[in-house]
């Protein structure tokens, strides 16, 4: 099929799909080309493309007659823009023939804007071939986004230090006069610590250290408790491996918070290039939950190991602090369930939408579209069902109302 | 981080397919060609030219090189140092044929017999940059308004529209990247920007 039939057919066919029961979809190319043949010669002369369509039983003619000059011109345009890009066809060749003023129009407006475009892209090109090579091997990996970040940390920290050098500068001669006045009988001594402001920082070094060892030995308790918490069922259990109630409180402490954020949202309707006069507000509230879900997804899997230290304890299982961590492990489990049950799901009521998402709230839009609201998330839409009850993502294929939407987006963007 | 060394290992013919994908892989022709090429044409004009010249005449090559791998029947039959310098040489021929300046390489012989050769040209190699015309007409001059007032508008439709009619991208490859769902849907907008180009068009022809 040539050009212009392939051209005349998308967009003649959606328009007799609805008002024929003929399969026109199927007709051979050979009435294709001699529709679009035919077809040029609309403007003057209508009644070839009448019998033609007649003899398709259309359901409502009249309203595909309506619509008849829109699909002209839409054809005359996209023929004179295969022309000027240099797609040269026999519909063409004998439009040029035909002194067809509606195509000659357009291949000369066609014309001009690509002339114009050239011009300006050249320029722009030229403007950055210096550049492009730059821009093309500039990269920031992985390692050296790291270092950055490091070098930040550093420069952060050390800032921080400079600061409490600083504050226990300040604060030192005070105590400093504050132990000299115990010790009045040694003016020696007094008048030596005076005149040596040194020796009063590196007094409180030692704290430092003394907080340095603090955390060595608070850190090797950690790492014993820990390396104890991997040992194997089998090994006789010594009364160091047990857990400590601390412990137990531990895992809780870990378990990370649901994340909420909220946000209104400007719903985008069909309006035209620009916004509507009154946009539709929605409030939208993210819920990101994943963190939570994960801590407790570990939280667990640690009970589970303690509860098995517990039972190699008490074999019965039925001490306190067996009961205590059944207990806690239900009430984990149940709550992960409901998060679960809601994760990547919605809840619409109409004027509030919940999502329970990871997503951040810069990545969506809202849409509406004749009476349905639509979400917009990592290039799909999803159809919203107004419901009290949790309701999974249902995303729209309809082709026609994509592109409504597609072009909402774009308008909105412009 | 400048990374150089991923882009070494092209070849000519992996380079092309990367150029017609993104243009901004002519930064690694300009960057391999162009001091060769500078070289040569400052050989074949006896360095009469200046060095400016000299510049624009590669650059000009390179934007003739891009416009003709954009368009898809294009072949490479010589390396990309050959073609570049046998465009510049073409060009530099026509400029300067009413000049007194000794010129070089003014015989229709071919001097690749060894593509690689970093002053290899073919005399065959005749390609020049299309002129643009009527850049007088005030259709014109309201059209590149208008593009202007597209560009500062946001950039998507003017994007849209020139990576169609200059860059040559097809429906499918402007759907990837302006993230439409379909290569019809790009169509549709496409279209779209086209219209609000018209219009404004319109309105700068007639403001005036």
């Amino acid at each position: 099929m040539n050009i212009g039939s392939k051209i005349l057919k998308n967009l003649l066919l959606p328009l007799l799909v609805k008002s024929t029961k003929v399969d026109v979809a199927s007709f051979p190319d050979s009435y294709w080309e001699q529709f679009s043949a035919d077809f040029i010669h609309y403007d003057i002369n209508a009644k070839p493309i009448f019998s033609s369509l007649y003899q398709l039983e259309l359901q409502n003619p009249e309203d595909v007659f309506e619509k008849l000059p829109i699909v002209y011109s839409d054809f005359i345009k996209a023929l004179a823009e295969e022309y000027v890009l240099e797609n040269e066809t026999e519909i063409s060749a004998k439009l040029l023939e035909s002194n067809n003023e509606p195509f000659l129009k357009e291949v000369s407006f066609l014309k001009m804007m690509k002339s114009v475009i050239t011009k300006l892209e050249r320029q722009e090109l030229k403007k950055n071939l210096p550049i492009l090579y730059d821009q093309l091997v500039f990269d920031l990996d992985e390692e050296t986004l790291r270092q950055v970040a490091k070098k930040k940390s550093r420069e952060d920290l050390r800032a921080k230090f400079k600061k409490w050098d600083e504050e226990i500068v300040e604060r030192e001669p005070v105590l400093m006069e504050n132990s000299s006045s115990y010790d009045n009988t040694n003016e020696d001594s007094n008048k030596y610590e005076h005149n040596q402001p040194e020796t009063k920082v590196i007094s409180l070094s030692w704290i430092k250290y003394l907080v340095a060892a603090c955390f060595l030995l608070t850190a090797g308790i950690l790492y014993f408790n820990r390396s104890s918490a991997i040992v194997e069922p089998t090994i006789q259990p010594t009364e160091e491996n047990f857990v400590t109630t601390d412990e137990l409180k531990l895992d809780l402490q870990n378990l990370k918070e649901i994340n909420s954020t909220s946000k209104t949202f400007t719903v985008l309707e069909e309006s035209g290039l620009g916004f509507s006069t009154s946009p539709k507000k929605i409030a939208v509230t993210l819920i990101n939950q994943k963190d939570r879900i994960q801590s407790i997804v570990i939280a667990l899997k640690n009970n589970q190991d303690l509860q098995t230290r517990e039972l190699i304890k008490n074999k019965a299982g039925d001490g306190p602090r067996a009961i205590a961590l059944k207990e806690q492990n239900k009430i984990l489990s149940d709550e992960l369930g409901k998060l679960n049950k809601l994760e990547n799901k919605y809840i619409f009521d109409g004027k509030t939408l919940t999502l329970y998402e990871t997503i951040a709230a810069e990545n969506y839009r809202l849409l509406q579209f004749e009476d349905t609201y639509y979400l917009y998330k990592v290039k799909d839409f999803y159809r919203l069902t107004i419901s009290s009850q949790p309701q999974s993502y249902t995303k729209e294929t309809d082709s026609v109302v994509l592109k409504v939407l597609d072009r909402i987006i774009f308008d909105n963007e412009q | 981080m400048a990374d150089t060394s991923k882009f070494s290992g092209l070849n000519d013919q992996e380079l092309l397919v990367k150029i017609k994908e993104n243009s901004d892989y002519l930064g690694i022709i300009y960057k391999r060609c162009k001091t060769n090429c500078i070289h040569f044409m400052r050989k074949m004009t006896n360095g009469k030219v200046y060095e400016d010249e000299l510049e624009d005449v590669f650059q000009d090559a390179t934007i003739i090189l891009y416009e003709k791998i954009i368009k898809s029947d294009f072949t490479l039959t010589a390396s990309f140092q050959t073609y570049l310098n046998s465009v510049c040489r073409f060009q530099l021929l026509n400029k300067l044929k009413e000049s007194k300046l000794t010129i070089e390489f003014e015989d229709n012989s071919d001097h690749d017999t060894d593509d690689e050769h970093p002053m290899g040209y073919k005399s065959s190699i005749t390609d020049l940059l299309d002129d643009i015309d009527h850049t007088d007409e005030p259709l014109f001059k309201a059209i590149e308004r208008a593009l202007e007032l597209l560009k500062n508008e946001g950039r998507k439709c003017y994007d849209l529209i020139t990576q169609f009619w200059y860059h040559r991208k097809k429906m499918d490859e402007l759907a990837t990247i302006f993230g439409y769902t379909n290569a019809d849907n790009a169509k549709n907008q496409k279209s779209r920007c086209q219209e609000r180009l018209r219009v404004l068009s319109y309105n700068e022809l007639h403001s005036n």
